[in-house]
């Protein structure tokens, strides 16, 4: 399996999220401490609403490890996505190549929403963007061995949120959806 | 043994495309069928190729595709065709895979995957979790 770290879940962005009726509300998952030492502050997040997302305590990157709130700490966030954003960019060039190679049509409003997301990605963690065969983008995070969550962007503001739950210790694996809307605070 | 199931104890193998991996992780569709496939998903079948590794029988897999662009940027991903079909049984309980010779032309080795569609996400993350991955190693 990966190591990639959950800790790049979106946390820091400053997306504003329409919910549907929490669909994972009633979806206990216990996650342990998760691969990457994930709290159950973080599954909250996962599974509940975004805009309501707590601090992740064990992430490097938490805002309680980054006190008093500065200009530095703006200054690490701001760079440290940067790099991020820039390799997301260029992540979005070689799935353009993909596609053509794969004579996949770009759905140009999911490229459109996912640029919008990751014009305000701040974290440091490399984003894990795919192409779907239907011309749609997705993210995933590894949240732990047992969880992940993915975002399809389909457009227009809609994204498609699964989170997929199991592992090989036993056990079902299942996969629920909920679409949600994101609204941009600031214009790409 | 064309059209034969493959046996349980042997192993087969799928080329990744790197629309479906990156930082070390593979989307959830990359193991399973395309929309267009109708449930028949594409893999090789690695005994073909006689004894060995896994390593080696994927690098003779690999030599053998002259037909498929492989990109460094991709990935083999590899499992136990028993696992996969015993595995998926606890996973989801009402898919049964099967895993079928199906050899076409300048691909002797092809194999079928049968029981999943393309929407599956559940069961792609138990393939993806089950598999060993190979890198392509240089462009072929």
């Amino acid at each position: 399996m990966s190591d990639s770290p959950a800790s790049n879940f979106p946390q820091l962005f400053d997306f504003v999220f329409y919910e549907s009726p929490a669909a994972f509300d009633s979806a206990e998952v216990d996650l342990g401490t998760g691969k990457s030492g994930t709290p159950k502050a973080f599954a909250r997040g996962a599974f509940g609403g975004l805009h309501e997302f707590p601090a992740d305590a064990s992430s490097e990157h938490s805002e309680s490890n980054l006190s008093p709130s500065t200009e530095t700490d703006t200054s690490y966030a701001s760079h440290t996505g940067e790099v991020a954003r820039a390799k997301a960019i260029q992540r979005i060039g070689e799935l353009k190549e993909c596609a053509l190679e794969e004579q996949i049509t770009i759905n140009d409003a999911s490229q459109w929403d996912l640029l919008k997301f990751i014009s305000r990605y701040t974290s440091a963690d490399d984003l894990n963007i795919f192409l779907l065969d239907r011309g749609t983008f997705r993210v995933i995070w590894e949240i732990s061995d047992a969880c992940e969550v993915g975002f399809e962007f389909l457009g227009n503001g809609t994204l498609k949120k699964t989170v997929v739950t199991g592992s090989l210790n036993g056990g079902p694996y299942s996969a629920a959806s909920e679409f949600i809307s994101l609204q941009v605070n600031s214009g790409f | 043994m064309d059209g034969e199931p493959i046996p349980a104890s042997d192993h087969v193998a799928r080329y990744v495309k790197p629309s479906k991996y990156v930082n070390k992780v593979m989307d959830w569709d990359a193991l399973l069928p395309r929309p267009q496939d109708n449930g028949e998903a594409s893999y090789n079948w690695l005994e073909y190729f006689g004894n060995g590794t896994p390593q080696e029988l994927i690098i003779r897999l690999a030599a053998s595709l002259t037909k498929l662009t492989i990109s460094k940027n991709g990935v083999f991903a590899t499992f136990n065709v028993g696992d996969a079909i015993s595995g998926m049984l606890n996973a989801q309980p009402h898919i049964k895979l099967q895993f079928i010779h199906t050899p076409e032309p300048e691909n002797e080795s092809h194999a079928s995957m049968f029981g999943l569609d393309n929407l599956n996400e559940a069961a792609g993350k138990f393939l993806k979790n089950l598999c060993q991955k190979f890198p392509t190693m240089y462009e072929m």
